[in-house]
């Protein structure tokens, strides 16, 4: 049953899901981007060339309060660390992928990497496929972005207040850990640590001690589990 | 678009596809896989805890007895509430944003 665009069908099919996810919170990156003062060709390049939702979202604050290019990396090292892991997962699955490897590494983002994970349908080109998935996904972001940004430019009303979207996303997500009972600890850790730091070192620097801190606690635990086994 | 947004792009978009793409570049060139038990419970346990600072880091420029305050808290008991009832994402993100801007516009 293979047509000449099987792949094409069964990618558009596996990313539809995706589809109402993407646009919408890439609607509302483009929103808070352009809002905050910030370039409509920023944000588009933002969603192009990152492509990791948390971190483009957390870009808009660290724009405003003038962060420093040190915190910029150690943020996105720490809160992007788990790619490393989905690229791992991957390193048998997009082996000779050729022409598309590329690509297919750098746009490996949850969702797409949810939907890789189930492989490709049978009798399938699989790279192709997958190829075209990782495509179709970024395009929804990007298109989103678009509108967002559009939607700042176009209408003469203003968007205050759509950057809780940032804190909605976020909060959902914990909320999600936190019903899942395994995370609670760590959760936890990371609310209490980052609180405290907070109210030590103020809202201008308290970045880098958390980070610093949740990284060094959870080393150790790593580790003293390591030597259990 | 400005200079500082340009830079801040390079830096996080740089240091994104570094990760992304350095399993496959280890195995490529080493012929070795990068699979680190240690690091990948590190990962496991680093996301939840990073999520839980990240709220802090959203809510950090809100003072307590503003009006601010009064609209944050609602619009993430909203959240949090409905995420539980319907247990959707994109619902639980919308839905409390549309809430806080209005409520942040008439309180």
């Amino acid at each position: 049953m293979k047509g000449p665009n099987a792949e094409l069908r069964q990618a558009f099919l596996k990313s539809l899901p995706v589809m109402a996810g993407y646009m919408t919170l890439g609607t509302g990156f483009g929103l808070v981007y352009t809002s905050s003062g910030f370039s409509a060709l920023g944000a588009i390049l933002s969603s192009i060339l990152i492509f990791a939702g948390s971190m483009q979202f957390v870009s808009v604050n660290f724009l405003l309060s003038g962060a420093s290019p040190v915190s910029m990396i150690l943020m996105t090292l720490a809160v992007n660390l788990r790619h490393l892991f989905y690229s791992i997962s991957m390193l048998d699955k997009y082996r000779g992928a050729g022409k598309y490897k590329p690509y297919l590494e750098f746009a490996l983002t949850d969702e797409t990497f949810s939907i890789v994970c189930d492989g490709a349908p049978e009798n399938l080109d699989a790279p192709k496929y997958y190829f075209l998935l990782s495509l179709f996904n970024q395009s929804y972001w990007i298109a989103g972005t678009i509108i967002g940004a559009t939607l700042q430019s176009m209408l003469n009303i203003s968007f205050a207040g759509v950057d809780f979207s940032m804190t909605a996303l976020f909060t959902v997500t914990l909320t999600g850990q936190i019903m899942n009972r395994k995370s609670i600890p760590s959760s936890a850790m990371g609310v209490m640590v980052t609180l405290a730091c907070l109210l030590i070192f103020g809202k201008e620097s308290f970045l880098i001690p958390s980070l610093a801190i949740i990284s060094a606690v959870l080393l150790v635990t790593v580790l003293l589990e390591e030597r259990k086994r | 678009m400005s200079r500082a947004e340009i830079i801040a792009i390079a830096i996080i978009a740089a240091v994104t596809v570094l990760i992304r793409v350095l399993p496959f570049i280890i195995t490529d060139i080493f012929h070795r896989r990068t699979d680190s038990r240690i690091l990948g419970r590190l990962s496991e346990l680093l996301t939840p805890a990073l999520i839980g600072m990240l709220v802090v880091y959203c809510l950090k420029d809100i003072s307590f007895g503003d009006n601010t305050a009064l609209s944050a808290a609602i619009a993430l008991t909203v959240c949090v509430a409905s995420y539980i009832w319907k247990k959707n994402t994109l619902l639980s993100i919308v839905v409390p944003t549309l809430i806080y801007m209005v409520l942040t516009r008439v309180i």
